[in-house]
């Protein structure tokens, strides 16, 4: 009515600004005191602080409890196939290079049924951040022993216990080729947390980041004793890994001094360091080669162009 | 509310917000124009717009009322007061003037409201009774007795001071309809009076006359008894001993016809159709006292008030007829031949206009609503040009919340305009008012009255109710002012042009699309801003408390360029709105002023009443079309003028210039050549030549001194109050989930306890206990009469 558009000023402004709730979408149904929430919380922060425009974020995800992820942030998202999670953010990275593209994944979700594309997302290398909630269980489905579980987990598909060695996801990928950034976190270490979402989010290729992360319900007497107790982590810091202020470095006891371009001494240390959990970034090559570089060549062709080149080629097969 | 704002209307600006916070807040506010949600549910408190919080007498709160009402005239209390004070020595004028009258007329609106039936000294007396003490200077309550007492001596002993009721335009309406006419139909009674005794004399006779002939005929010696000669001669002329059998039949009808209409003229003038709830929701029955009420049956009003009229001008039209029979056989001008074929055809379209004025109106009182439930037959009975008189009440002064969609809220819809409908209709006379000017009304139900049309009278009249005060008062004004019920005034009979016909200048500042006021408020003890505001119609909405909660307030930290006045926003182009929003003036109850952002919602609507402002206007004769192409096309002819003129004196100064130029070089070349021959030295001051050098720009610019804030000294935070290490909270959801009502989450979705006492001790250290991050530290219990306290602080002991 009288020419005035109620919606006139859903124009994005210059000096537009994003808050927190921008980037919330409907309440987040993990249970609670689930790490899940904190990982979430973490993820909205970062998108907050670098100003990311919802409409140009994408959040892919396979199945399990972390792949409910994007269904709780407000920009796009995509709830895939078991395992499939990375086959997606590749297609989507791929042809749309200007998108921010997040992979949401879990243990049962990556490193099992999801396993061989993972082989392949590390290969490729294209720009994007990885993060699994590794919680050593498969907690949607109630309760099975997952490949991350560790040794002896008691679940309903191993009521007396797992009899196999779990997959150490950092382990493996730092043994995967063209990998171009590993890191470790927990979820209840929250600047740790913040921090090594942010270095992944600013490194220019695949950053894989393995959260460890609490089930508080499944695996409550598994995670309980590492959160307690001060002794569980060793800080694995560097000037070139996660930065954290002096009060943040201070709360850990116990510390390694570790370059993050040394390969070597990365699977060193996941190989011996076995009484804590070590976090921080144990590996980052800025100038591994990226596939995503060869994509979407074509963005800026213009449509008249793309027509007169599919014609040429259908031309070819004109009888 | 007036009483109870006292102090003057304050500002208080805060100091900027930063410039993050700025972003947030004009983001949400951005989100709060679209969607007209707020954030926040916090109620503000009771705000007013605060035209209507402002003692003001000569703007916006002017007071219309009480009036004097005596005979056909009316007149405002106010300018009763002025005109007695005139020729009065200055003093006593003064005493009688601004602030003071504003007081005393707030007074005695008390006092009538306390006692409508009270005397004019009585009510008078009370005022300034009450005014004892109020006024600015001492001696001034008696200077102001002085001229109330020349008014009361000025004013005619018949008549009554009324004060502000709902019932007013009833109340005025009785009292015009037993004046209206009343001479007119006093000399027109006396004239049947007269008409019909004549004719029963000539009856009389003529009876006589035939008993003469019977007896006649029956006993030959009569001539001998009676002397007919002589007797024809004592009778009325021509006591026709022609008389015809049909002249005889025609007169006895006249007569009994004039006598039955002798009873028309009797107490009752009017004819009032109503429907039961109206009747009761105004108490018509006490306010009509000379009219016949009849109440409406179900079915169609506008049908049944047709045929009532039908009914009833039938019979007045009978009684006209034979009022002018019997005229004419008075004078013996009664020819058969045309007036019995004339008469045959007689119905109230011959009448004249001086007869019909006589017919009693016959008046439909109904609601609005039915009237937009019934359009078609509304319509039929104005197009059957019978003059009824329709007076249609409308109580909504906002849209009522009942209503499921009302035209406002279907943001696209447009309001069905009544008045215009009735306009359109061409034969109608149409009156549209609210009940704050009386004059005004008077003046309109008297036009309603006088027409000889069907008239339509559109009232905008809250519902009666057991006491009134002067907010109701300020309300009915602000519907006029918001543009929510303009004045309109259509009289065809005015006369051919549509200029005469229509008229709109009964609104305030009929020229401008908002009413404009001066807002005065004190920024500071000494300081004092004044602003010049529009009264729109979100201004008029925003006096319903119901309505104003829609409103955001906004904080003055977070004020910028980007907010307008709603006045201005609506002036603005559209590529011009982007990015802005709009705001109101309002008032809180502590008298404080606040810019309030109004939802697009709002804005549509106020477009749409200054849509509807603007298509009157226009038919008013203000920013008329036509006249406006017509300025332009003569100041574009009277700028051509100028420019050419300009162009003119331009031309002519420049060849002037050239000319001085011309000798001034002629000179200096003969100058120069003199000195050249002279070989002395060459004075280039000679030739004008002026210094070029720029003086040297001294830079007063004084280094910027940053100075580096101290840091506050940290407050002791007390170890027996809970709290929680907010930035390590990991938002686990774990306390706000179980202990919702203790914990709640910052803008950064981090857990805090903003008021301990909500939830119990126990509550605290369970939570303490499962919080993954150990960030919730329980402190000492704060009820000491808690259960089990001590093994509660016990286990609360690890965590704090």
């Amino acid at each position: 009515m009288f020419g005035l558009n109620a919606d006139f000023c859903d124009h994005v402004l210059e000096d537009e600004h994003y808050n927190l709730k921008d980037y919330s979408s409907s309440t987040a149904r993990w249970c609670s005191s689930c790490g899940a929430h904190t990982i979430l919380n973490s993820v909205q922060k970062l998108c907050k602080e670098e100003q990311l425009p919802p409409e140009k974020t994408v959040f892919v995800s396979g199945i399990g409890c972390s792949s409910r992820f994007p269904h709780y942030m407000k920009t796009y998202g995509f709830h895939g196939l078991h395992g499939r999670a990375f086959p997606v953010a590749s297609g989507v990275k791929f042809r749309r290079p200007d998108l921010h593209v997040f992979v949401v994944t879990g243990d049962g979700d990556c490193c099992s049924i999801g396993a061989g594309h993972w082989v392949h997302a590390i290969r490729y290398n294209m720009k994007m951040v990885v993060l699994l909630f590794d919680n050593a269980i498969y907690g949607l489905t109630k309760k099975q022993t997952s490949p991350t579980s560790p040794l002896g987990t008691i679940s309903n598909t191993h009521p007396t216990g797992s009899v196999l060695p779990a997959i150490h996801p950092v382990q493996a990928t730092l043994g995967l080729p063209n990998v171009s950034f590993v890191a470790q976190t927990v979820d209840w270490k929250l600047a740790h947390l913040n921090a090594t979402i942010r270095k992944a989010y600013e490194h220019p290729g695949l950053a894989f980041v393995r959260i460890i992360q609490r089930c508080p319900i499944f695996m409550h007497d598994f995670y309980q004793p590492t959160v307690s107790d001060p002794d569980a982590i060793t800080l694995v810091h560097h000037e070139n890994g996660i930065q954290l202020d002096e009060k943040g470095t201070k709360s850990f006891r116990h510390h390694i001094e570790h370059d993050p371009s040394d390969i070597n001494k990365a699977r060193e240390i996941v190989e011996t360091v076995k009484d804590t959990t070590p976090i921080g970034l144990f590996y980052q090559n800025r100038n591994a080669s990226r596939y995503d570089e060869y994509g979407a060549h074509n963005l800026g062709i213009a449509t008249e162009d793309r027509i007169d080149a599919i014609n040429s080629l259908m031309d070819r097969y004109a009888v | 509310m007036s009483e109870k704002v006292v102090r003057p209307i304050q500002w208080t600006i805060d100091p900027p917000a930063s410039e993050l916070e700025t972003k947030e807040f004009w983001k949400d506010l951005r989100q709060y124009y679209r969607t007209g949600e707020k954030r926040t549910n916090e109620k503000a408190g009771r705000m007013f717009p605060a035209l209507l919080a402002q003692q003001d007498p000569s703007g916006f709160s002017r007071m219309n009322y009480p009036f004097f009402l005596s005979g056909a005239s009316i007149s405002s209390f106010q300018d009763l007061l002025q005109s007695a004070g005139e020729g009065k020595p200055e003093k006593e004028q003064k005493a009688s003037s601004g602030e003071n009258i504003d007081l005393l007329i707030k007074e005695l609106f008390e006092a009538l409201t306390d006692d409508q039936t009270d005397d004019f000294s009585g009510s008078i007396g009370k005022a300034l009774e009450g005014l004892s003490g109020k006024t600015a200077e001492e001696g001034e309550l008696d200077d102001l007795k002085k001229i109330t007492e020349q008014l009361g001596k000025n004013l005619p002993k018949e008549g009554s001071l009324i004060g502000f009721d709902p019932g007013v335009p009833f109340l005025l309406l009785d009292h015009l309809l037993t004046e209206f006419q009343s001479a007119n139909r006093r000399s027109f009674k006396h004239q049947l009076q007269q008409l019909s005794s004549g004719l029963n004399d000539l009856l009389v006779v003529e009876d006589q006359a035939t008993i003469g002939d019977k007896l006649e005929q029956t006993y030959d010696f009569v001539h001998e008894i009676i002397a007919f000669d002589k007797l024809a001669g004592l009778m009325p002329k021509k006591a026709s001993a022609d008389i015809t059998e049909a002249r005889l039949v025609r007169l006895k009808s006249v007569l009994s016809t004039l006598t039955r209409g002798l009873g028309y003229f009797g107490d009752e003038v009017a004819t009032v159709l109503l429907a039961a709830d109206v009747r009761k929701k105004y108490q018509i029955d006490t306010l009509c006292k000379h009219a016949q009420i009849i109440e409406s049956t179900p079915k169609n009003v506008f049908q049944q008030a047709q045929e009532l009229f039908e009914e009833q001008m039938k019979a007045f039209t009978e009684l006209i007829k034979a009022y002018r029979i019997a005229l004419l056989e008075g004078e013996e001008k009664y020819i058969e031949d045309i007036h019995d074929e004339y008469f045959k055809h007689f119905t109230w379209h011959r009448l004249l206009e001086e007869e019909l004025t006589l017919f009693h109106p016959l008046l439909l009182i109904v609601d609005h609503s039915y009237v937009m439930g019934n359009l078609t037959s509304f319509s039929k009975l104005i197009a059957s040009n019978q003059p009824v008189k329709m007076l249609v009440v409308n109580d909504q002064l906002v849209s009522q919340p009942q209503q499921e969609t009302s035209w406002e809220e279907a943001s696209h819809h447009f309001r069905q305009e009544l008045a215009a409908i009735a306009i359109s209709h061409r034969n109608a006379y149409t009156f549209q008012s609210g009940i704050d000017d009386p004059v005004y009304l008077h003046k309109g139900l008297q036009g309603c009255l006088k027409s000889t049309a069907p008239a339509i009278c559109h009232l905008l009249i809250p519902e009666r109710k057991s006491r009134v005060d002067l907010q109701d008062y300020l309300f009915a004004r602000a519907a006029d002012q918001g543009r929510y019920f303009p004045k309109i005034q259509y009289d065809q009979i005015q006369g051919g042009a549509w200029g005469s016909r229509f008229d709109i200048s009964g609104n305030v500042q009929p020229e401008r699309n908002w009413p404009v006021y001066e807002l005065r408020a004190k920024t500071s003890k000494e300081a004092e801003a004044t602003i010049d505001t529009a009264f729109t119609y979100a201004d008029y909405k925003a006096i319903y408390s119901t309505k104003v909660n829609e409103l955001l307030p906004i904080p003055s930290a977070f004020y910028t360029e980007d907010l307008v006045p709603l006045s201005d926003y609506l002036e603005l182009k559209e590529g011009q709105l982007y990015g802005k929003i709009p705001y109101i003036w309002l008032v809180d109850e502590k008298n404080e002023l606040h810019r309030a952002a109004v939802p697009n919602v709002w804005v549509v609507s106020c477009l749409e009443r200054r849509d509807f402002w603007n298509f009157i206007q226009e038919l008013g004769g203000v920013n008329n079309y036509f006249v406006n192409q017509a300025i332009a096309r003569k100041e574009d002819e009277l700028q051509n003028a100028i420019s050419k003129k300009e162009k003119e004196l331009e031309a002519s100064h420049q060849q002037a210039l050239d000319e001085v130029r011309e000798e001034a070089i002629s000179q200096a070349a003969e100058r120069l050549i003199s000195v050249l021959l002279d070989d002395g030295e060459l004075d280039l001051s000679l030739f004008g030549t002026d210094s070029n050098e720029t003086p040297g720009k001294t830079s007063d610019e004084s280094d910027m001194v940053t100075e580096v804030a101290e840091k506050a000294e940290q407050t002791d935070v007390s170890i027996l109050k809970p709290w929680v290490d907010t930035d390590d909270c990991t938002t686990c959801n774990e306390c706000v989930d179980k202990y919702g009502h203790l914990f709640k989450y910052n803008d950064d979705k981090q857990a805090y306890i903003p008021d301990p006492s909500t939830g119990t001790y126990m509550e605290l250290v369970k939570a303490a206990e499962k919080c993954p991050a150990y960030c919730i530290h329980p402190g000492l219990p704060l009820n000491p009469a808690e259960k089990g306290l001590e093994a509660l602080i016990k286990r609360a002991e690890k965590f704090n």
